[in-house]
């Protein structure tokens, strides 16, 4: 139903709402509230609604209401540079077109500091486009929806936002297993990982968790590396954070990554073991790991796995 | 029903409360079409489950902005907006054309409407009306993140406001 009015057709619609039987056919008690709806609603509408003409809403015409289906050519992506690094969001802009989408808008986002790259829908509803255009670039999680700011900057036609961030391009690593680090002081609810999302945070986790004397919790999940750059998922026992940085960054706040299987866990002074378990093949595996320097460390390879359970 | 929907009066609810309502879900998702089908879903689910409005709880507002909290929260769990009432009920989908999305933009932004939306926010339970208004205020969905931390809604609005203020 096309529509110059929304309010006053929704009104117009309330009061000719007919209550659509059911299948299999409806009960008895149903159906005498339906009816008695019906009249009700004559009466408690006659009043009110809007003052349009209005039509009789079929009922065929209301169950057939389809699932939006995305197709590339039709959804309108705002590119938008989430990095200090030019030319960035032309470049998946010209991917995306390329791809058969429409790209209505091409700029730097509010914050230029993003390291992973976010694909966010305009609204739920646009959540299958947001989903086509992440699996475009290569983007695993799609499930979000903009927020004013980036609306802002995205423009109002754009369905789908994409924010590039230092990591854009796809994923080329295999995911390498996951480890789950657990350490009693933080388990006493000295810091939550939940909190670290840029590698900054990861500076300032490991600096209050020395002050508080905990360790730090770390894990790392999929380790996807694209370039000098690397993504490392840091999930907490209860709850998931996603963590992203350039090897560099990583490196100079603790967490150090030799290649893209590698995972260091980062703890405080005092603490001498650290208990993990790794998960690969999907066989999990308690581990004890020796600290040295701060870092606790494993790898996600199963030959490494068995070399330090002997 | 019938005696309920004198009660309420449904007309005199819909008129009063379909802008802000509109306003409220516009807010909460900035997307007018996502607003307009999240309030005739309300008013629909309103009308088929007028049944269930107990007058001694207190006054049809509150009880619409419950459903309205429930459609909203849904709809960010799934990424859709329910239509299941709307269906039962036979009413159509509504396309708004873009000259009724900006005017519907126009209207959620009109002092009257705010009035009547912080109106409507008086009537509720102090309890539900934290909720809303912690939502409606702060712009933060605290469903979403609670949905994806694994934890209750609480605990991801407290970790919400810390990232907040860890970040500016």
């Amino acid at each position: 139903m096309r529509t110059d009015d929304v309010l006053a057709d929704l009104g117009a619609q309330l009061r000719d709402a007919r209550p659509v039987p059911r299948r299999p056919p409806v009960r008895a008690g149903l159906a005498v509230v339906a009816a008695a709806l019906l009249v009700g609603l004559v009466v408690a509408l006659g009043a009110g609604g809007g003052d349009r003409g209005r039509e009789q809403a079929a009922p065929s015409a209301a169950t057939a209401t389809a699932t939006p289906t995305a197709a590339a050519g039709s959804t309108r992506v705002a590119v938008l540079n989430g990095t200090r690094t030019a030319g960035l969001a032309t470049q998946a802009a010209r991917q995306l077109q390329e791809g058969g989408f429409e790209v209505v808008g091409v700029a730097n986002a509010p914050r230029r500091d993003r390291m992973s790259t976010l694909v966010a829908a305009r609204s739920p509803r646009q959540a299958a486009a947001a989903r086509s255009v992440a699996a475009a670039l290569g983007v695993r999680d799609a499930a979000n929806v903009a927020t004013g700011d980036l609306l802002r900057v995205a423009g109002r036609r754009a369905q789908v936002v994409v924010v590039l961030g230092e990591l854009s391009g796809p994923c080329v690593a295999q995911p390498t297993g996951e480890v789950v680090a657990s350490i009693a002081a933080l388990r006493s609810g000295a810091e939550s990982a939940s909190h670290v999302r840029y590698p900054s945070q990861v500076a300032h986790l490991a600096d209050r968790a020395r002050v508080a004397g905990a360790g730090v919790l770390v894990a790392a999940g999929t380790l996807c590396r694209r370039g000098p750059g690397a993504c490392l998922e840091l999930r907490a026992p209860r709850s998931s954070a996603t963590g992203c940085g350039t090897l560099g960054d990583l490196r100079r706040h603790g967490v150090t990554i030799s290649d893209g299987r590698r995972v260091a866990i980062l703890v405080a002074d005092g603490v001498r073991a650290v208990r993990a378990t790794v998960t690969r093949g999907g066989r999990p595996y308690r581990l004890t790991l020796p600290v040295r320097d701060n870092i606790a460390s494993t790898t996600g390879s199963k030959a490494a796995v068995s070399a330090l359970r002997s | 029903v019938r005696d309920k929907l004198e009660a309420m009066d449904f007309s005199a609810l819909y008129r009063e409360h379909a802008a802000p309502l509109t306003a409220y879900f516009l807010r909460r998702t900035g997307d007018p079409e996502t607003a307009a089908d999240l309030t005739a879903e309300t008013f629909a689910a309103a009308l088929a489950g007028v049944r269930r409005f107990d007058p001694s709880r207190g006054p049809a507002v509150g009880w619409l902005y419950g459903i309205a909290r429930h459609q909203l929260a849904m709809a960010q769990r799934r990424g859709r907006v329910e239509t299941r009432a709307r269906r039962r009920l036979g009413m159509e989908r509504l396309e708004p054309t873009p000259a009724a999305l900006e005017k519907l933009v126009e209207l959620a932004q009109q002092e009257s409407t705010a009035r009547a939306l912080d109106a409507a926010l008086e009537a509720l339970p102090p309890e539900q009306r934290d909720a809303v208004t912690a939502r409606v205020l702060h712009g933060e969905a605290y469903t979403c993140p609670a949905a994806r931390q694994r934890v209750s809604r609480g605990l991801a609005r407290m970790r919400a406001r810390l990232n907040k203020e860890e970040l500016s």
